[in-house]
C-alpha cells in the first residue's frame, strides 16, 4: 500500500483555522489545511485536508485530499483521496487512488482508478488564473 | 456428538429476508426457516465466468484474478481481485485489490480501494449504510 498522506503542520502553507470561517473561492498553489468552515470552492496543484474539525461544502480540485471532517460537494483528485476514520464525504469523488478507512462514511458517486483523468489545475499565469485549454469542435459549415 | 467435538455455531443473515438465522460453521447451505429458501453459508471463491442475476453467500467471497462476474453480489466480506460488473453488498467490507475492475453500485461498512484498482459507480459506505447487520447485534 502507498504511504499516506502527510498531515504534518510544515506541509501546509495555507491554513483556515478553527474559529474561522471562509466563503468564496480559493485557488492556490501549495496545501492547505482547513480546521473550520469553508463555503465554496478550493482548487489547487497542493493537497488539501480537513481535520476532524473543518466542514466544507465545497467543489474541490486537488492533488489529493485527506478527510478527517465533512466534505459535503463533488472533488476531483489527481492522485490519492483518503477518507479517514472520522471523516464524512458526501459527494461525488474522481480520483487515481482511494482509500477509505473503518468509520469513515462516504456516500455519492465513484470513479476511481488510474485511467480516470481528473481535471488538470488550472495554470497560473502573469495575469492570473486561466481555465486550463479545452478542445473545441470543429463544426463544417455550409 | 459421538466422536465428535462441539460444532460451533455462527448467527448470519438470510441473503433474501435478511433475517437472522442460527448455522452451523461447516454448514454449506441452509434452507432459511423464515422464508424457505436456500441460503448459502459457504466462503466462494470465484476463478471464472459467472453470469447471474444473484450471486449470493452468507460468508466470504473472492472473486480472483481470473474472475469475472456479471451479477447482483451480496456477501459478508467481499475482495474483488478480478472483474465485477453488477451492484454489490457487504455486510462488513469491501475490498478492491490493484486489479480489481469494478462497475456497478456498492454499499458496505467499510472500504478499500488499492492503488491501480478500478471503480466506477455509486457509493455507499460507513457504519450506518448497512443498517442489516444491526439485527446480528442484537
Amino acid at each position: 500500500m502507498a504511504e499516506s498522506i502527510s498531515t504534518k503542520n510544515d506541509d501546509f502553507a495555507t491554513v483556515i483555522g478553527p474559529d474561522a470561517q471562509f466563503n468564496g473561492e480559493l485557488t492556490f498553489q501549495g496545501g492547505v489545511r482547513i480546521d473550520g468552515k469553508f463555503d465554496g470552492s478550493i482548487t489547487t496543484t497542493g493537497k488539501v485536508f480537513v481535520s476532524k474539525s473543518g466542514h466544507l461544502k465545497a467543489e474541490v480540485k486537488a492533488a489529493s485530499l485527506a478527510l478527517e471532517g465533512k466534505l459535503e460537494g463533488n472533488l476531483t483528485a489527481q492522485d490519492r483521496v483518503e477518507l479517514r476514520a472520522t471523516g464524512q464525504m458526501l459527494g461525488d469523488v474522481k480520483a487515481s487512488k482511494l482509500l477509505v478507512v473503518e468509520g469513515a462514511t462516504f456516500i455519492g458517486r465513484c470513479e476511481v482508478g488510474p485511467d480516470v483523468k481528473a481535471t488538470p489545475a488550472p495554470v497560473t499565469t502573469a495575469k492570473g488564473v486561466k481555465e486550463p485549454p479545452t478542445m473545441r469542435p470543429v463544426c463544417a459549415g455550409k | 456428538m459421538p466422536g465428535g467435538s462441539t460444532p460451533t455455531r455462527r448467527r448470519i443473515l438470510c441473503t433474501h429476508c435478511s433475517l437472522v438465522l442460527e448455522v452451523d460453521e461447516a454448514a454449506k447451505s441452509v434452507s432459511c426457516r423464515h422464508c424457505y429458501k436456500r441460503v448459502v453459508t459457504e466462503a466462494l471463491i470465484v476463478k471464472n465466468y459467472v453470469a447471474v442475476r444473484k450471486f449470493h453467500t452468507a460468508n466470504r467471497m473472492r472473486i480472483t484474478k481470473k474472475g469475472i462476474v456479471y451479477a447482483a453480489v451480496k456477501a459478508d466480506d467481499l475482495e474483488i481481485d478480478g472483474v465485477l460488473e453488477g451492484d454489490a453488498l457487504a455486510m462488513r467490507g469491501i475490498r478492491l485489490t490493484k486489479r480489481a475492475r469494478v462497475k456497478g453500485n456498492l454499499r458496505g461498512r467499510t472500504l478499500v480501494v488499492q492503488p491501480g484498482a478500478s471503480l466506477v459507480g455509486d457509493v455507499r459506505i460507513g457504519p450506518d449504510c448497512v443498517p442489516e447487520t444491526a439485527a446480528l447485534e442484537e
